[in-house]
């Protein structure tokens, strides 16, 4: 336990931007009061009373950043390690603090977005163009009225969408975007909010991207020294969404979202000896409808419905198969949501919740003897939070039953789990600029379809992965009235375990596999978050932003590997950001460093993968012309022109730039 | 004959790994030196391909001395820093004709042709999905399961070994695998292993006079191997469907083109010398989730299995995944490849011909083929 206490001392954090302005009250509390308040200057990116760190881009900072996606974006959180496969149609999966992909819930405006196939979503199809806020949280968001789900992950990354917001006396907000750059990258985008009768507004984005995904990339071993043309990297997706806030009465809000969204894309593949492009490609489109019921009547009761239907369809091809007319696969996934949520008031410092969710999953598939699995969930969650003078406590209870069903072959065995979670938040001293806060939860995901179903030698009994997390954090935030406005610091010493890690295991023979519960991991590590605002005056400031990740997976599964790094885990990872505003001008500057990792589970010197870097810069300039305000945004990313893998064989692009064009009106 | 291998001592492996961790140093800040010739390759030995694993690029080639008992990783790379990516995706056979060494790359698409003396490459011959390799009459004959006009079937490449030269192809069934030479004709099992429920079951005959495909004979699903038993009979194993139907070994009279036997052992590795075949077996039940690896002996005059282990010291328990075998023609050596989990580094262990561990070395990812060298 020694580099867990010597650890512990290295956390600090970073809090504030921007000083105190966060606290607009329009941009808080949005809905007269309905929605769950975001206690969190925009500016600040954190909230130092929280019991689970969070961590929060939203605002100028989300769109300052140089990131064309989610999963670019969430490069800037600490102890978070984006796996990407290279390119703009790359998947991109983030692991929080070394659980796995699959331990990160993604939520899109309050609902889960879940893979039951994979159990991981690529957040590279997540454009920012419409979004708010990215905000990640260890452990589970720490409000209670929220869906049963939301409880139940090792983290969580939200999204949200803009939601309208018109200035007094206008009816009409519309925004267009143009965006073109490296790669054959065009994207136009447009979103339309527009005011209705009674308060109501209906919300309409649609954007469009396509792009050649060529880019150079380089390998070299100091003799020979080969530049290759990244080929069969391209895309093409449309998305549309349209939705409509109604607000029924002034404690009631009822919304409703449409969403679709299309792509064709190659699949370049890993460059290989003799074989540096690949054929194959695959076509995916999602489709959900969301409604979503808030309520609040008397001083003490508080619930939320959501109701949710989703479809996605995926057609891979691979035409260099060798059997006639090549590989084609399809497969179809349908879910259906429903969750509740209530919140009772007890007593001015203690509410009581309980979420019930229920799903229902069902996969097909035109392979081969494919089993047609459907699976009923129901998730419980039973919350109870504490609030004193200067501690706030809050304990859970989970409880989940999967029913695992096939239409032919083996079944698999149903699930029953019950979780504890106890999180809080501390104020030692007087001052309110200092907390302490600690966690302990225990998690889990079940097995995905593929886990299951993938390798028909796969046993009945493959068992839910579970993990265990412990944490402890301080968080501190100082406003000043000098040049040095804010400083805000916060750090967390963490101790994670991994249990009955799912895994593949050759049966006997390596054409024959199994997934089994047999991996065991170890995380020790601990994550910084720092930063600091300088203002001159109010035309000129600089925001400087430092997050560093200490972590240490040790692979405790037993085997050859026992006490070998995990794969992919780096040691040390950090950013470094500088924002600077001067007048219509804005200047960002960003690093990211990931430390060397290795890519095979025995940490041999020929599997280690060096350190990478990038230095990525943008130029902003936004003004009014003819009463029509615009912006325009130049990027260059990856300055230096650093050749890299994230994943072993899965070149990253190079030097490369966007340029973009917004319109208001 | 008496070997010289130097017993494996923590001493003995030091300057290897600090040789090798030095290259991979030297790797990272682009100083690599110009291919290097290792003096010990030059005698006697054998050679290792390390599969390595799916879409990482790894395959690589090794060297054990059994004159000074020196283990090189990686001499590939070694010698030859110029191949761009190195020796790259997944090693598929091994054979030694001449003085020439050739390595069969599956991934890459290509045939690489070494100097067997120094590892040195002397051509890289592009070959669609190459799988397995023999040699006859001067000639080189690779089965691969790209390349033919009808879709989905395999091909059979004739290389002259004197001008490095693809001279003829042929077609075969579908996913052509292992290949032999025997009474002027060559004979390949064709698996049809990427279509699981439609797989072949024949073996190709083709002509060497005319290259044509003049036969099929029918043994078995999924073929796999096929050698020769020095008595007019081709060894021949299915892999079954992984499913209902277990591997098994069957015996093909080369004489009648026919089967004249089959025997039920689960084959997943082959090799046969003198008299004796030996066999690395493997038998898995879904209802335990267990894996029984067997080391099966048998007498090629009776075709009957041998009671009991080729390995007899009780030392097949430091073996996870036995995936490769070979039996030293003149010592009658055994050595057994150890895939472990298939994605970290293997091992291969050496066992006397009574079936005693003699020896062991860490290996690359997947070590699989091994050719020896006299």
């Amino acid at each position: 336990m020694s580099c867990y206490s010597l650890h512990l001392v290295l956390p600090v954090f970073l809090l504030a931007l921007f000083p105190a302005r966060a606290a607009d009250p329009d941009t808080l509390r949005p809905a007269r009061g309905l929605e769950e308040i975001v206690v969190v200057g925009k500016a600040t990116g954190f909230d130092i009373t929280s019991p689970v760190p969070s961590q929060i881009l939203s605002g100028e900072r989300l769109e300052q950043l140089n990131s064309f996606s989610v999963a670019d974006a969430a490069r800037y959180f600490s102890g978070v390690q984006l796996k990407d496969y290279g390119g703009i149609g790359g998947l991109k999966t983030i692991n929080v603090r070394d659980l796995g992909g699959a331990h990160v819930a993604l939520f899109l405006d309050g609902m889960p977005v879940s893979d039951a196939r994979g159990g991981q979503v690529d957040l590279g199809r997540y454009s920012l163009d419409n979004l708010e806020a990215i905000e990640l949280y260890n452990a589970q968001r720490p409000t209670l009225l929220q869906p049963a789900r939301g409880f139940f992950a090792s983290s969580v990354l939200l999204l949200r969408s803009k939601t309208p917001r018109l200035e007094p006396g206008t009816t009409r907000h519309v925004t267009v975007t143009a965006r073109a750059g490296s790669f054959g990258l065009l994207n136009p985008s447009l979103s339309w909010h527009q005011g209705l009768s009674r308060g109501a507004t209906l919300s309409a984005s649609l954007a469009y991207l396509r792009a050649d995904g060529k880019y150079k990339c380089r390998y070299t071993n100091g003799v020979y020294d080969t530049t290759i043309v990244r080929q069969n990297g391209d895309i093409v997706t449309a998305r549309a969404e349209l939705s409509l806030h109604l607000p029924l009465s002034d404690r009631t809000l009822l919304s409703l979202k449409g969403y679709h969204y299309s792509s064709e894309r190659g699949l370049p593949g890993p460059v290989l000896a003799g074989r540096f492009s690949n054929e194959q490609r695959q076509a995916d489109r999602s489709t959900f409808f969301h409604a979503s019921f808030r309520s609040r009547w008397g001083d003490r009761h508080r619930l939320l419905i959501n109701a949710k239907y989703n479809r996605d369809y995926s057609r891979y091809t691979d035409p260099a198969y060798l059997v006639e007319g090549g590989l084609v696969n399809t497969c179809r996934q349908g879910q259906f949501y429903l969750s509740a949520a209530h919140a009772l008031l007890l007593a001015p410092w203690c509410e009581l919740s309980l979420a019930v969710d229920l799903a229902r999953d069902v996969l097909s598939s035109d392979a081969r003897d494919f089993p047609f699995p459907s699976r009923h969930s129901a998730w419980g969650a039973l919350s109870v939070q504490a609030t004193r003078e200067r501690l706030s406590v809050q304990a859970n209870l989970l409880g989940c039953l999967v029913d695992e069903r096939v239409k032919s072959g083996k079944p698999r065995d149903d699930q029953r789990v019950l979780c504890p979670v106890l999180s809080l938040s501390w104020q030692p001293f007087d001052a309110r600029t200092f907390r302490v806060r600690a966690f302990y939860k225990r998690s889990f995901r079940v097995p995905t379809f593929n886990d299951l179903y993938y390798t028909p030698l796969t046993p009945a009994t493959l068992r839910p992965e579970f993990t265990v997390q412990r944490d402890v954090g301080v968080a501190w935030e100082k406003a000043y009235a000098g040049l040095l406005s804010t400083v805000a610091v916060q750090g967390d010493a963490f101790y994670n375990r991994v249990k009955d890690k799912i895994i593949a295991f050759p049966a006997g023979n390596i054409e024959r596999w199994t997934m089994i519960n047999l991996g065991e991991v170890a995380i020790t590590g601990s994550e910084v978050n720092a930063r600091a605002v300088l203002a001159w005056n109010e035309h000129a400031s600089v925001r400087l932003g430092l997050t560093y990740t200490w972590q240490r997976a040790i692979d405790l599964t037993p085997g050859d590997t026992r006490g070998a790094r995990l794969p992919y885990s780096p040691a040390h990872a950090g950013t470094l950001t500088a924002a600077c505003a001067w007048r219509a001008w804005h200047l960002h500057y960003c690093f990211i460093y990931t430390g060397d990792r290795f890519f095979q589970r025995d940490n041999t010197p020929e599997s280690r993968e060096p350190p990478w870097y990038t230095h990525d810069l943008s130029i902003g300039y936004r003004r009014v012309w003819r009463d029509i305000p615009f912006r325009v945004n130049v990027e260059i990313n990856n300055l230096l022109n650093h050749y890299y893998d994230v994943v072993r064989n899965y070149p990253m692009p190079g030097r490369s730039c966007r340029v973009t064009l917004s319109i208001n009106s | 004959m008496k070997q010289t291998t130097k017993k494996r001592s923590p001493r003995g492996s030091v300057p290897v790994l600090v040789t090798l961790f030095a290259i991979a140093l030297a790797a990272c800040h682009e100083e690599e030196a110009p291919g290097k010739p290792l003096p010990f390759v030059a005698g006697e030995g054998l050679f290792i391909l390390n599969e390595g694993a799916w879409h990482a690029n790894n395959a690589t080639l090794d060297f054990w001395s059994t004159t000074t008992g020196e283990y090189a990783r990686e001499i590939f790379k070694q010698v030859n820093p110029e191949a761009v990516l190195g020796l790259g995706e997944l090693g598929n056979d091994i054979g030694i004709y001449g003085r020439k060494l050739y390595l069969v790359i599956n991934g890459s698409d290509k045939v690489e042709v070494l100097d067997a003396s120094t590892g040195m490459r002397l051509k890289t011959l592009s070959i669609e999905q190459p799988r397995y390799i023999t040699f006859a009459g001067g000639h080189a004959y690779v089965s691969a399961y790209g390349g033919a006009t009808t879709p989905g079937h395999g091909v059979v490449v004739e290389i002259d070994t004197a001008t490095r030269e693809i001279t003829r192809r042929v077609e075969v069934g579908r996913q052509p695998e292992e290949l032999v030479v025997a009474a002027g004709n060559l004979y390949v099992a064709n698996s049809g292993g990427l279509s699981s429920g439609d797989y072949e079951r024949t073996l190709s005959v083709i002509s060497l006079d005319r290259f044509t495909r003049d036969q099929e004979i029918p043994v078995a699903i999924n073929l796999h191997l096929v050698q020769p038993d020095g008595r007019g009979n081709l060894y021949v194993s299915s892999r079954g469907d992984y499913d209902t139907i277990p591997p098994r070994l069957f015996v093909v009279e080369i004489a009648r083109a026919r089967v004249i036997d089959s025997i039920d052992i689960p084959v997943s590795r082959l090799a046969i010398a003198g008299d004796t075949a030996y066999i690395l077996g493997m038998r898995y039940s879904s209802e335990t989730a267990t894996t029984v690896h067997g080391y099966y002996k048998m007498d090629t005059r009776t075709r009957t299995p041998l009671a009991g282990s080729f390995i007899t010291d009780g030392s097949e328990g430091e073996i996870m995944a036995p995936y490769g075998i070979a039996v030293h023609p003149l010592t009658g050596d055994i050595y057994v490849t150890d895939a472990r989990t298939y994605d970290v580094g293997g091992k291969i262990f050496r066992f006397s011909p009574g079936g005693r561990k003699l020896d062991e070395r860490p290996a690359g990812v997947v070590p699989a083929h091994v050719v020896f060298k006299r």
